[in-house]
């Protein structure tokens, strides 16, 4: 066990100092796999191989670079992004999907330091003169999608604790995940890391990025939320669920007054005083002398609950827990801060949450279908219809479970369009809606000045299932490129093979000429076609290399690698 | 029904019965009618009392009986609570009620109002809640919390430890060990309530909710709902309960103004403690053993054992007055069995009325919703049920369920169950002679299922009680009329489908059906030289299929008036036609049987290969047909004469062409063949079954034919053609091969001929000739014929028949009565159909009408007083018809297998008081 910390301490040593040196050529592109080298042995080992030859490379060079450092420079603190970000950055001539205004064409975004600073058509945005000039043209522009609640981030997605509200998933995020990889590829920038809904009070939530070697690195904000569950927890039925619920906060309540008292009597002990009051008038002059720091880690978060300094995010798993959850929220007082999300048949309570005015989060899987019981007429509803036509804001959530699509934000998204919801709608239920409800609406989930530079550069459009994230950008810095995602590469080689044997085994098992002439020609044909299909697989594979040797920085990070 | 916008849950329902379960008016009601606005009720009363108002739509159930939506005191909607605490004061059972559920399962059994509680194991296991199963999910809490729900007996004994999370658990606090909770033993659970009530208002230190929501139930007076079933422990609740002070000294000292008011349930065993009943001010749920639909569990040699018994209700509900006792499914069962279980309970005595109201008005009044839920009267939300029969009836069913005024539940929801129909009546006439007293018939799907004393009634089934006086026959047969033909008085060739008029029935078919008669053989006014088909149709249903009984049901021919030899010999020529048509049918059969031996063998291989002829036509160069030709038609039918062309080309003997002009848009192929100067051929072209038009022709001289083209039997008309070019046309390929055998070698049947399909139908003996005969002489020819061809036969007229009885007799020959029924003989006037039934020779009756055929059934009153006896004349309209035409194993009878066509007689057809009341068609009754 010790031996096993000890080598991967020693990789991750390794692994910083190649970091460290790469900042220098700008654009980080190996971060991705780094997590690849942390979480697959394997891998790790080949690229352990790599990196120690870089390293050597890049420490002679080192040397030389760190006395030539300005000494602000060498001195910022690592920070996020674990160095400098480029200075300025400018995305030229690709079409611009900014969700909150309408699309650009043909546009620029100008990122500076992190932020963006300007955006608009190509020719009325003036590009600084030091900055570096990325062409995206023929490409797509969006802000990076967000996944409004993930526990994969997490190492055990539950506490068995029933009421936990002192808990932080900051304590939990395993940043070796290779589900942050696998949403850096996906496009997916931010993300909501929450305690699943096996509770009844749950944990503090987080707001990161999918990249970075320890929770600190990856945060963009902190304590967004806590988690709370009207649907039992296994074990409980609703019954001890909802009285465990309201026994928490008539239980604050008790607490608070206890407080008081205490504190009233205390503040008669330093005056010397003897208490000169009953309990409840006591109770009533101890209010304002409680101090943030007197409540215990018990009640403090519920207490900053109420007050308002987070979201609760309220799990609904059916359509008879939404009710209970709206009452709950108002008579605590933590309506307004309240998100519902909502399991597979709690769209049903559509009149409930409409009243309530809150925004919602979906299920991942979009379908709801039901058996009739009497007539087993089967019934299917399009949840984010129904709760659109209900004037809800509402976030989609990718659904890993379901079919292999459905694991796209995007493919989400799409499948809206399809049945009739507005497009930009369906943007923003990816964009700036999760942001909006995470109470980071204002850094995220758009396209806009002053907004972080989280950016994805797709080939063609999002909604278009042909096409795919080409580059990322975090606070500005490249943070995914495909043409260098090499366990991408390995992954599509690897089924590329796998076809290809299939097929063999198919061609084996079939080997023998069929009695019928007739249907024996018909299966050649269809091997010819299948074969050219494959052939343009691999050709799509060389255009996107192509392309990123187009963009002019492969010649930088080439260095890097060697 | 008025076509008017009314709210969806503002109607008026007629029903044969109405039970409204209400302390003031009246409790049973007869043909009552309650009139429904906005999900609540208006006005319920006699259909005298109540005038229904304008607009609103109107239901009728006139066999069913209405009942309020049943409360079920006691319920497994929710289940039991899984926390821990022994007094859980703080847990809620509405939490666990899924207000969008659902329900239609326990909606199926009538109820629409239940109590859910938090479970029998704890001894304060929560509070309850009034829910209902039906309607808008935030109209269905009715009450919550509706009581605090206590335990006493031996399942709320030996509650888990308590263990106290501690977070973070340390040294300085550690993780204790669990804290043990009361009671273990009987005496126990009044002394751990006792205390819990004590520290709930005096309060512990700690913060406990549950002894807090305990401590605001006591103040506020609520309801104690207290779950016995031991009689020690019913005693002991009783005690505890009934007065204020509920033995603890707190709660003496600080008795509050409204006292807890308690009412208990269960109480298997109240039997042995009835004493204390009669003075206990509380009410009691009897909660019933269940034993319908599973076995009972075993006892063992305990003597002690013993099952519940439900003879004890008589002396519960003399100790306690009627309204403070209901009843209700156990904890464990499903209420959706209420009504069944209820309806056991007539064995300890108790009345229809005293089980009813303990099913619906008490439990409502107990929970706190008197008034509301569990009765028919005004101001109460519209929650009822619509049953099949009496209520506590086991083969009655629940057809329907209202919540709110909204059918919550239907027996049409399920797709599982067809139609079916009971009717019950005093008397069902099976046949001469042959009558079931107090019998019913079970129709499914449109046919007679079984008949007898007892049926089974199927769950979705409808019944129709008719009651001790009615009588039931099948339904009448008229043995020829004219039902569909509108007034077309025109002979119909043989070839005709005559099905095809029947459609949905219209105006004249619903006259006749309500008249009794449920099958017409309809067929033309005239007879066609060739015959004509007469087919057997319904006078009711949905749609042709359920109609058409047999599209040919016989070939009907006239050989009235003129040499009665020749017209036989007419008859004759057909006959013969028809032979060779069934020749070369026998043949092909053979052909396939043969053929399907082989297969069966394996023996096909040298046949297996479809069979062909080449025919190999060779184009002339220049004949006396190839060209166009300009046409002139004129005569038959045709109002105008018409011009046109025609091109035609001549191929060794035979001719093909098209018209050319005017341009026709379906392509039609005329096809001839040249004799000499004689052309014969056909053309082709769709007549929807009319059959092939002909042509024939005759050349005379060069470039001119003249002749004739129609369709026989029913328009020909002239033609001219003069040639105009001799040009060859060019059609299509002339090179063809014809297919002589299938695919596989199978023999291909022959070409249908629709005009002589009836006659080899006839040959076949599958239906009679219908012959309109009348003096003897034509009687004695047509036998002679029909006897050398062995076929069967039905007489229509047959006037004479009085001078040839015996030959009749002999032959079994049936006789379909004139229209003038009165006939004199020596001046002495006799009724035909009295005079052949009585001779032994069966005979039917006939309406010679469309819609006419209404009054038909008077004609068999006016039989009957013409001496014929009112069985034969009964046959006569059912079995004796039915079997002259062979359709007696479809129609004519009340046995299982055949169609359910039933009338409803309100008592003994021939007296002269007696109405039709009610006709089923196919298992459907025609509505009014």
């Amino acid at each position: 066990m010790l031996t096993t910390l000890m080598s991967l301490g020693r990789r991750l040593i390794e692994i910083r100092r190649f970091v460290v040196l790469s900042m220098f050529f700008r654009h980080v592109r190996v971060l991705p796999l780094l997590g690849a080298a942390l979480s697959d042995g394997s891998r790790g080992m080949r690229f352990r191989v790599r990196s120690t030859v870089g390293s050597m490379v890049a420490a002679v060079m080192a040397v030389g670079f760190v006395s030539f450092m300005p000494t602000g420079f060498a001195q910022q603190p690592e920070s996020a992004a674990s160095g400098p970000p480029p200075a300025k950055v400018a995305l030229t001539g690709g079409r611009i999907i900014p969700v909150v205004g309408p699309e650009i064409a043909t546009g620029t975004i100008v990122v500076e330091h992190g932020r963006i600073t300007a955006v608009g058509p190509t020719d009325e945005v003036k590009i600084p003169y030091d900055a570096m000039e990325v062409d995206v043209s023929g490409k797509v522009v969006m802000p990076g999608m967000i996944d409004p609640q993930s526990w994969r981030g997490l190492d055990v997605s539950n506490e068995n604790l029933p009421v936990a509200p002192f808990l932080d998933v900051y304590d939990a995020i395993d940043p070796s995940r290779l589900y942050f990889e696998d949403a850096l590829r996906d496009g997916v920038l931010a993300i909501h890391v929450i305690q699943a809904d096996n509770c009844v009070i749950g944990g503090l939530s987080r707001v990161v990025k999918p990249i970075g070697l320890t929770p600190d690195e990856m945060t963009i904000a902190a304590q967004n939320g806590i988690k709370m569950s009207i649907t039992p927890k296994r074990g409980f039925d609703r019954m001890r669920q909802l009285t465990t619920l309201r026994e928490t906060f008539a239980e604050l309540d008790w607490y608070l007054e206890q407080l008081a008292e205490q504190k009233y009597e205390e503040s008669l002990e330093e005056k010397e005083k003897k208490i000169d009051v009953g309990p409840a008038e006591a109770r009533e002059r101890g209010k304002d002398l409680i101090k943030d720091e007197d409540y215990d880690d018990k009640h403090a978060n519920l207490m900053r609950l109420r007050r308002g300094d987070f979201g609760a995010w309220i799990f609904c798993g059916a359509a008879m827990d939404v009710q209970p959850g709206i009452t709950l929220a108002t008579d605590e007082g933590f309506l307004d801060n309240a998100v519902f999300i909502l399991g597979a048949e709690a769209h049903k309570a559509v009149t409930q949450l409409k009243a309530a005015g809150r925004p919602v989060l979906l299920p991942g899987n979009l379908y709801y279908r039901e058996r009739d019981q009497l007539t087993g007429e089967l019934k299917e509803v399009f949840i984010p219809s129904e709760i659109h036509d209900a004037g809800l804001m509402f976030a989609l959530q990718p659904n890993p479970g379901g079919s292999l699509a459905e694991a796209y934000l995007n493919y989400q998204a799409a499948m809206c369009v399809r049945n009739g919801i507005p497009r930009q709608t369906a943007l923003e239920a990816i964009t700036i809606n999760p942001a909006t409800m995470m109470g980071v609406g204002d850094e995220l989930g758009s396209i806009e000045p002053g907004k972080i530079a989280n950016l994805v550069v797709m080939s063609g459009d999002p909604f278009d299932f042909e096409s795919w994230v080409e580059l990322c950008y975090i606070d500005g810095i490249l943070a995914y490129d495909r043409a260098r995602d090499y366990r991408l590469e390995k992954q599509l080689e690897l089924e590329a093979t796998r076809a290809e044997q299939a097929k063999a085994e198919e061609d084996a098992t079939k080997g023998k000429p069929d009695d019928d002439d007739g249907d024996d020609s018909a299966e050649e044909g269809d091997e010819a076609t299948s074969e050219g299909a494959s052939a343009e697989g691999s050709s799509e594979e060389g255009d996107g290399d192509g392309d990123g040797d187009g963009s002019g920085e492969s010649g930088d990070t080439g260095g890097g690698d060697q | 029904m008025r076509d008017v916008e009314a709210a969806a849950n503002s109607f008026v329902v007629c029903a044969g019965r109405v039970i409204t379960s209400s302390w003031r008016g009246e409790w049973d009601i007869a043909d009552g009618i309650i009139v429904v606005r906005d999900g609540r009720i208006e006005a319920v009363g006699s259909a005298d009392d109540v005038d229904v108002p304008l607009g609103l739509p109107v239901y009728h159930y006139p066999d069913a009986t209405v009942m309020p939506g049943m409360v079920a005191a006691c319920s497994n909607v929710v289940g039991q609570r899984s926390g821990d605490e022994s007094i859980g004061a703080g847990y809620s059972a509405l939490d666990a009620f899924n207000v969008y559920g659902d329900y239609r399962g326990i909606l199926a059994g009538g109820v629409t109002t239940v109590h859910i509680d938090p479970g029998w194991y704890r001894l304060v296991s929560g509070q309850g809640a009034v829910v209902k199963l039906g309607g808008e999910p935030g109209s269905r809490v009715l009450q919550s919390p509706s009581d605090m729900t206590f335990n006493l007996g031996p399942r709320a004994y030996l509650p888990p430890d308590i263990v106290e999370e501690v977070y973070p658990s340390s040294g300085a606090e550690p993780i204790e060990p669990g804290v043990p909770q009361r009671p273990d033993s009987r005496i126990g659970q009044y002394l751990a309530l006792r205390e819990a009530l004590d520290s709930s208002v005096i309060g512990t230190g700690e913060f406990n909710v549950h002894l807090r929501d305990l401590s605001a139930w006591w103040q506020a007076g609520g309801t104690a709902r207290v779950q016995v079933n031991d009689a020690a422990d019913i005693a002991g609740a009783i005690q505890f309960f009934s007065s204020n002070l509920m033995g603890s000294p707190v709660s003496r000292s600080r008795s509050n103004s409204n006292g807890v008011k308690p009412y208990l349930v269960g109480c298997r065993e109240i039997g042995d403690v009835l004493d204390l009943v009669s003075d206990a001010n509380m009410g009691f749920v009897y909660t019933l053993p269940s034993p319908l639909g599973q076995p009972g569990g075993n006892l063992g040699n305990n003597p002690e054992a013993r099952d519940a018994d439900i003879t004890v209700l008589s002396g519960l509900f003399e100790a306690a007055d009627e309204g403070r006792v209901s009843l209700s499914t156990g904890s464990g069962a499903s209420p959706s069995g209420l009504r069944l279980a209820a309806a056991t309970a007539l064995r300890a005595g108790l009345t229809e009325r005293q089980i009813v109201n303990a099913i619906t008005s008490v439990p409502a009044r107990q929970l706190g919703l008197g008034g509301r839920v569990g009765t028919i009267a005004p101001g109460a939300d519209a929650d009822f049920v619509v049953l099949s029969g009496a209520p506590l009836s086991i083969e009655t069913h629940v057809l329907k369920t209202f919540v709110n005024g909204v059918e919550a539940y239907s027996i049409d929801q399920d797709d599982e169950w067809g139609e079916a129909l009971v009717v019950r009546a005093g008397t069902i006439w099976l046949g001469p002679n042959n009558w079931l007293h107090d019998g019913a018939v079970l129709i499914e799907d449109g046919k007679i299922v079984s008949v007898g004393q007892r049926v089974p009634t199927p769950p979705n089934a409808r019944v129709i009680d008719a009651g001790p006086d009615a009588f039931v026959t099948p339904g009448l047969i008229d043995a020829y009329g004219h039902l569909g033909l509108a007034g077309d008085q025109s002979a119909i060739p043989p070839n005709l489908p005559l099905e095809r008029l029947v459609g949905y029935p219209d105006v004249s078919a619903g006259r006749v059906a309500r008249s009794g008669v449920t099958t017409v053989l309809t067929g033309p006014y005239r007879f066609d030289n060739n015959g004509s088909r007469i087919a057997a149709i319904k006078t009711w249903g949905g749609s042709r299929e359920a109609r058409v009984v047999n599209g040919t049901a016989a070939i009907a021919f006239d050989v009235r008036g003129g040499n009665p030899r020749s017209l036989a010999n007419r008859i004759k020529q057909r006959l013969e036609a028809g032979k060779k048509y069934v020749e070369k049918w026998k043949k092909y059969e053979e052909e396939l049987k043969e053929w399907e031996k082989k297969k069966a063998e394996g023996k096909l291989e040298g046949d297996a290969k479809p069979k062909t002829e080449e025919i190999v036509e060779e184009t002339a160069k220049e004949d006396p047909i190839t060209g166009r030709w300009s046409m002139r038609i004129f005569g038959g039918p045709m109002p105008n004469e018409e011009e046109g062309e025609i091109a035609l080309k001549l191929t060794g003997s035979s001719i093909e062409g098209r018209v050319t002009e005017p341009y026709v848009p379906i392509e039609h192929k005329i096809i001839g063949t040249l004799d000499g100067t004689h052309i014969t051929g056909t053309i082709e072209v769709d007549t929807g079954g009319m059959g092939t038009p002909t042509w024939e022709a005759e050349l005379q001289g060069e470039d001119f034919m003249s002749g004739t083209a129609g369709i026989e039997g029913l328009a020909t008309v002239n033609f001219e053609a003069t040639r105009t070019s001799k040009e060859a046309v060019e059609f299509k390929v002339s090179k063809r091969k014809r297919r002589t055998t299938g695919k596989d070698g199978r023999p291909l049947p022959p070409k249908v001929d629709e005009s002589l399909e009836p006659i080899r139908a006839l040959l076949n003996k599958q239906i009679p000739a219908l012959v309109a005969v009348s003096s003897a002489d034509e009687i004695d020819a047509l036998l002679k014929l029909i006897s050398e061809y062995e076929l069967g036969v039905v007489l229509l007229g047959a006037e004479g028949a009085r001078d040839r009885t015996d030959l009749l007799k002999e032959k079994q020959v049936g006789v379909v009565l004139p229209t003038r029924v009165l006939r004199q003989d020596d001046w002495e006037w006799y009724h035909q159909g009295d005079d052949l039934s009585r001779r032994g020779i069966p005979v039917a009756f006939q309406s010679n009408a469309e819609d006419g055929a209404r009054t038909l059934p008077e004609m068999a009153l006016y039989a009957v007083s013409r001496g014929m006896s009112p069985e034969s004349a009964l046959a006569a309209f059912s079995v004796d018809a039915a079997r002259m035409f062979k359709l007696d194993d479809r129609i004519g009878s009340i046995a299982p297998g055949r169609e359910g066509d039933l009338v409803i007689f309100s008592g003994y057809p021939f007296e002269a008081q007696t109405v039709v009341e009610r006709v089923i068609v196919g298992g459907k009754e025609i509505q009014p």
